[in-house]
């Protein structure tokens, strides 16, 4: 392998270091003298890294809904009817022959053909943070470092749909979680507190006119120019470039994209008028705007106590929502390329507690995929007759990820290198579940 | 008139006319006040109130020095204050300091005690003005020394490599450079106009001093712990109040560098009691020591140990076994203290009989307030069950050992020869038994004069964060092999980062004294190594604390003015703890009967849902509704307050009910950084400028990003700071024409006078298009590189 291969192989703070390094060690001098960061840079910028995505892509955008707290699977997408551990609920049939769901997505049943449900999904991760990072990163939760999430990887490797617009958008919350890990600052997804809120900040105030925002811009351009004619560092023209992003952005057509007030009433009724709805509302408008990464975040699924109560407070928005998203993006003709997940970082416990509630449950529960290229109306993987083992086809959460990958062509050996020299893979260890795709 | 001693000719009284300060007549508490302050001498006389009497005694006295040529006319307030110091004068009957010069000195005393009370004023109504100047710890002449010795380093460096010095800066960069560096902020209008109409010829040093003194540093230096330390506000269960509370006390202190590291490496106890912050920093790892220690090797020691976690290190020295030598010092850590159960004796008993519900919430409650740091350490880990290497067997328990510098002997209990003693399953420490206090080892082994990375790291650090770049980069990996581009530079400083004993206040007095901190920084990015033999400050981005600091700074003229205690934010927690602490088994189960169901707030949110399900099937409510929430979302979107609350209010009107977010604020408290939420809520200003998240040692950035554009853009400026009450239009409305504006709107942001054609021009356009443009010229200042750059 040539050292030009050797190279390529990784990104571009990664070259740096390993330059650094390889400087440092074979020539014995100060790496800054022979490699220093300006001259590695230089030597690099003829070389970006290009959008990687494989010819067997089946998806271009991902709609990836979270549900925080571990969603009880046994009540939802893998009931046991007649079993004990299912409880007070009842199990329903759907629009697929054979697969039946919880009495509480009743929407979603009726778009079951649209939908392959993963039963099979298995974890040693019990803990929420710790959880969450491994569903959001494929690597384990550690103080020492930020790995990036999913979204982060489709855009470092497969770049943006549609240059004018954010690559990867996070609604409803969880810009707690990371994002871009150790990925440049220009990964971080983009957060929008609440679907109904819309883009912040991306109107002109009141009071100001697109005449006087372009005088202001013009004198903001004639004082800068000034500036940096005595200093010309590349941070200072990385803000220049920002600003003209920005204001592209503003005048974006495709800016209308955030705003879901423009969808009419009807529509804005059918995904429920609740946060989640409206934030599948507003991915649905970010897909068709060609932003290729969207998740949506939901709250409070972590019933340790009135489970079957809570449970009835909190589905049907995600009923309604996910059902709607659905049928929307088939009818739009979107489905077939926009992978829909619906996932949550683990189960609850098949065993029923005092407290009519259910603890974590990590070693079998399931999740849901949907569009994208995955034959619908059907479940892989299965769990025992009581849902308290995996029975066929287990499936751990770095695979799941790698599935997604798999859907968008991400290629799943490449390896980027952290900046403390650390290589890492978008799944890590996983391996696509291929024969769910059609 | 009384005298207590000492021969004194006495004179008859002569009537001397009194300055009175505010109407009200002047003298000392009791008689013979001033003895303390000078040798033996005949005592003062009492000035009666009101009393015109002559007070030849109120000066000091030697045999033979004649009062009528030596009185000063009239008694002020100056008179009484010079006394102590015209005391220390050496007196020698020949010698009395004449009457003008006395009448000089008075003035110049006056002057200088009335500053000094407003400066005391403030001093005592702001609770982070650091306890002592920096003057009385350690003489300018020192500092400056010291800051020579460097400047001779920096010289010969740039020498060897036939470089120039850049020369010294301007005023106004020079002003805005020192604010920005010393305090985290820009300077204010009136800050920027007296330092530049100063005509002392040692106003920079005087500034320094000033601005290390001033509660903005405490503030400035907070922030810089919260992000090494990732001082995060709430950690699960775990409040990181008190830790915020603890750096911020300790840097008002001046707590020694060394001293702040071995408490917070010794530190046990319970997380939530007033007085044991200390517990923060491993705390924030809670259950994940070998992390703590990774974190705090990173930190301390520059050293980056964390690969050798899992297997030896790919590109440095280290092993895995060295890794678990380490961990060892943390050995038997437990993350609970029990200090407080043997209150809760017959707890059991007692939850025994109520419904789930409450037990489950009592139980909660111990845990949340038993959460703290119990152990002073086991010297001993085992290997991972995965060690792979051939030396020793999986899961084989290694004693602690240090990595370099002294070695560290640990005194452990008898065992058989060659054998490590293993740890137990449940090592719960004797009572009466010593400890093996590895942590305690540790810490003195780490924060050792010795240690050869400890003075090295923080110094580095230090420079770094002066200078714009450490004198070795990166900050927190130096290898075995790392060399300095500058040696030298990098033995001084470290010098004298020992040599003063590690206080951080003195050491960065030293820095901002060097003739480098004023002189100009370099034009473009450096090639290689220019960079580390500093010709000049290097020029960066503000951080995102700067930067909000800095706009606040446009809305309060007073903003350090509003720092708040340094325990404001964590009052509330150590009420709790307290509570929790004195409660015995009754009053916990009293306690956790009282907390707020959740079901409550759901039941709410339900009846909006409700309300709001109503409005919407009534056709023609809604037909007057819809516009007007279009129009609030857009208000919304845009941080327009006012807007918000006028159609907020309309809808109400109208009978339809608003959710929770309807009047909610965006930026929340408006105050310094230091005294927010840590990290600041993800929405807010300061992340999207780069504030670190808190997750990872390294997590700020200063990189332009989208969103940070467009909140400069259309949020923050237009609505806090051109709109509403801000400072900066309150000085914009009260001037008096439009070349004054330009001014004033130059100085407020930018720190310095407009250039004359910019005068010019923005003068002829003031005169076309009137206030909108005043308001324009803000709004091109604060969005330019100019602004966000620290030069």
């Amino acid at each position: 392998m040539t050292l030009p291969d050797l190279i390529a192989g990784t990104d571009i703070q990664g070259r740096r270091t390993f330059l650094t390094r390889m400087a440092s060690s074979l020539l014995g001098v100060g790496a800054a003298a022979a490699f220093g960061p300006e001259a590695v840079a230089r030597a690099l910028a003829q070389d970006p890294a290009p959008p990687l995505v494989l010819g067997r892509a089946t998806a271009k955008n991902v709609i990836y809904l979270f549900l925080r707290g571990g969603m009880s699977h046994l009540d939802t997408l893998d009931p046991k009817p007649g079993k004990e551990t299912q409880g007070p609920v009842e199990a329903l049939r759907t629009r697929a022959d054979g697969v039946l769901l919880g009495q509480y997505f009743p929407k979603v049943a009726e778009q079951m053909d649209k939908v392959c449900i993963v039963s099979s999904m298995s974890s040693k991760q019990g803990a929420h943070p710790q959880a969450q990072y491994l569903m959001r990163t494929s690597y384990e939760l550690r103080g020492t470092i930020q790995h990036p999430s999913l979204g982060a990887w489709c855009q470092r490797l497969a770049g943006r749909n549609n240059k004018m617009l954010p690559g990867h958008v996070l609604i409803g919350g969880g810009a707690e979680m990371p994002s871009a890990g150790f990925f440049p600052p220009d990964f971080q997804a983009l957060p929008i507190g609440s679907a109904e809120d819309g883009l912040q900040n991306a109107t002109l105030p009141r009071g100001v006119d697109n005449e006087r925002f372009e005088r202001r811009l013009a004198r903001l351009k004639q004082l800068d120019s000034a500036f940096a004619e005595k200093h010309g560092q590349r941070s200072v023209q990385a803000y220049s470039k920002a600003y003209t992003e920005a204001v592209r952005l503003m005048r974006s057509s495709d800016l209308v994209a955030f705003d879901i007030e423009l969808e009419p009433k009807s529509m804005q009724q059918a995904y429920g008028e609740t946060p989640f709805g409206a934030g599948c509302l507003l991915a649905r408008r970010l897909v068709e705007h060609g932003v290729r990464y969207v998740e949506v975040m939901s709250d409070g699924w972590d019933t340790h106590a009135d489970n079957f109560d809570r449970l009835g407070d909190l589905t049907p928005a995600i009923d309604q929502g996910l059902a709607a998203l659905l049928a929307d993006l088939d009818a739009r003709g979107l489905l077939r390329e926009t992978l829909v997940v619906l996932a949550t970082e683990f189960g609850r416990t098949p065993d029923i507690d005092q407290d009519q509630g259910r603890n974590h449950y990590p070693k079998a529960f399931s999740c849901l995929l949907a569009g994208g290229g995955v034959r619908g109306g059907q479940r892989y993987g299965s769990t025992d007759a009581e849902g308290r083992e995996v029975a066929t086809e287990p499936v751990s959460i770095q695979d799941f990820n790698a599935t997604i990958a798999h859907a968008v062509g991400l290629p799943l050996d490449y390896v980027i290198t952290s900046p403390s020299g650390r290589p890492f893979k978008v799944a890590d260890k996983g391996s696509p579940i291929t024969s769910i795709f059609s | 008139m009384e005298s207590t001693g000492g021969k004194t000719p006495h004179r008859e009284p002569r009537r001397a006319p009194f300055t009175r300060l505010r109407g009200q007549s002047v003298r000392p508490s009791r008689c013979g006040e001033f003895e303390a302050f000078r040798p033996p001498a005949p005592c003062l006389a009492r000035v009666e109130r009101g009393d015109r009497r002559h007070p030849d005694t109120a000066f000091p006295r030697v045999p033979g020095c004649d009062p009528e040529t030596s009185f000063v006319p009239w008694r002020a307030v100056s008179e009484l204050l010079a006394e102590p110091f015209l005391a220390t004068l050496p007196c020698s009957t020949a010698s009395c300091v004449p009457t003008m010069v006395r009448n000089v000195l008075a003035s110049v005393l006056l002057g200088g005690a009335l500053v000094a009370g407003l400066h005391a004023q403030t001093a005592t109504a702001n609770p982070q003005h650091p306890a002592k100047s920096v003057e009385s710890v350690r003489p300018l002449k020192s500092v400056k020394e010291d800051a020579a010795r460097l400047d001779a380093v920096l010289d010969r460096g740039l020498q060897r490599r036939s470089q120039t010095a850049l020369p010294l800066t301007d005023d106004a960069t020079f002003l805005r450079r020192a604010y920005l560096t010393i305090v985290g902020r820009i300077p204010t209008l009136a800050e920027t106009e007296t330092f530049l109409a100063d005509q002392n010829p040692d106003k920079r040093d005087v500034l320094c001093d000033q601005l290390l003194d001033s509660p903005g540093h405490t503030s400035h230096f907070a922030n810089f712990w919260f992000d090494q330390l990732r001082v995060k506000s709430r950690i699960q269960d775990i409040s990181g109040e008190p830790f915020a509370d603890y750096l911020r006390s300790s840097i008002q202190q001046d707590k020694p560098y060394d001293q702040l590291v071995h408490e917070m490496l010794v530190a046990t106890g319970p997380g939530h009691q007033q007085g044991n912050g200390a517990t923060g920093m491993l705390l924030r790892d809670k259950n994940m020591p070998h992390d703590a220690m990774a974190n705090a090797l990173r930190l301390f020691l520059g050293t980056r140990l964390e690969c050798a976690q899992c297997h030896n290190h790919p590109f440095d020295i280290w092993t895995q076994k060295q890794f678990f030598e380490m961990a060892a010092f943390f050995g038997g850590l437990r993350y609970r203290d029990e200090s407080t159960l043997p209150n809760l004796v017959g707890l059991r008993t007692e939850l025994a009989g109520l419904d789930d519900r409450t037990r489950q919430r009592a139980l909660n409650l111990v845990r949340r307030n038993n959460q703290g740091l119990e152990g002073s350490g086991s010297g001993v880990e085992r290997l991972p069950r995965d060690y792979k290497y051939e030396d020793l067997k999986p899961g084989t328990a290694v004693l602690a050992n240090t990595l370099f510098g002294a070695d560290v002997k640990l005194k452990y209990p008898e065992q058989k020869k060659g054998e490590p003693q293993r740890p137990r399953r449940d090592q719960r420490p004797q009572p009466g038994a010593a400890g093996i206090d590895s942590r305690g080892a540790l810490a003195d082994w780490m924060t050792s004069k010795k240690n050869p990375q400890f003075a090295k790291v923080i110094a580095n650090r230090m420079w770094a964060r002066t200078f714009g770049a450490g004198v070795v980069e990166p900050l927190d990996d130096f290898k075995k092999d790392t060399e300095p581009v500058h040696p030298e530079l990098m033995v001084q400083i470290e010098k004298l980062m020992v040599d003063l004993d590690f206080d951080l206040r003195q050491f960065e007095r030293v820095l901002v004294h060097t003739k480098l901190f004023q002189r100009e920084s370099p034009a473009g990015d450096a090639d290689a190594d220019a960079v580390f033999t500093f010709q000049g400050p290097m020029l960066r981005r503000m951080t995102a604390e700067q930067t909000w600091d800095s706009l606040l700074t446009l809305v309060f003229a007073d903003i350090d003015e509003r720092l708040r205690p340094p325990d404001a934010r964590a009052q509330q927690v150590y009420q709790q703890f307290a509570e929790f602490a004195n409660a015995d088994a009754k009053d916990l189960i009293a306690l956790a009967q009282n907390d707020q169901p959740m079901r409550a707030q759901q039941q709410q949110q339900r009846q909006r849902e409700e309300m709001r399900q109503q409005v919407a099937a009534d056709a023609e409510l809604e037909k007057k509704a819809a516009p007007l929430r279009r129009q609030l979302n857009q208000a919304r979107r845009n941080g327009d307050q006012k807007q918000v609350a006028a159609i907020a209010e309309e809808l109400q009107r109208l009978g339809v009910p608003l959710g929770q977010r309807a009047a909610r604020g965006r930026e929340g408290d408006l105050l310094r950084a230091s005294d927010l939420q840590q990290p600041a809520p993800p929405n807010h200003l300061l992340r999207q400028f780069g504030q670190s998240t808190r997750e990872t040692v390294d997590g700020a950035s200063t990189v332009a990003t989208v969103p940070q554009v467009m909140t400069l853009l259309n949020g923050f400026l237009d609505q806090r700071v051109l709109e509403g009450q801000s400072a900066l239009r309150a000085s914009l409305d009260t001037a008096q024409n439009g070349e004054r504006r330009v001014r004033i709107a130059f100085l407020t942001t930018l720190n310095r006078e407009p250039t004359a054609t910019e005068t010019q021009e923005w003068r002829r356009a003031i005169a076309i298009d009137g206030d909108a443009v005043v308001k324009d010229l803000v709004w091109v200042l604060c969005n330019s590189n100019e602004f966000r750059f620290v030069r």
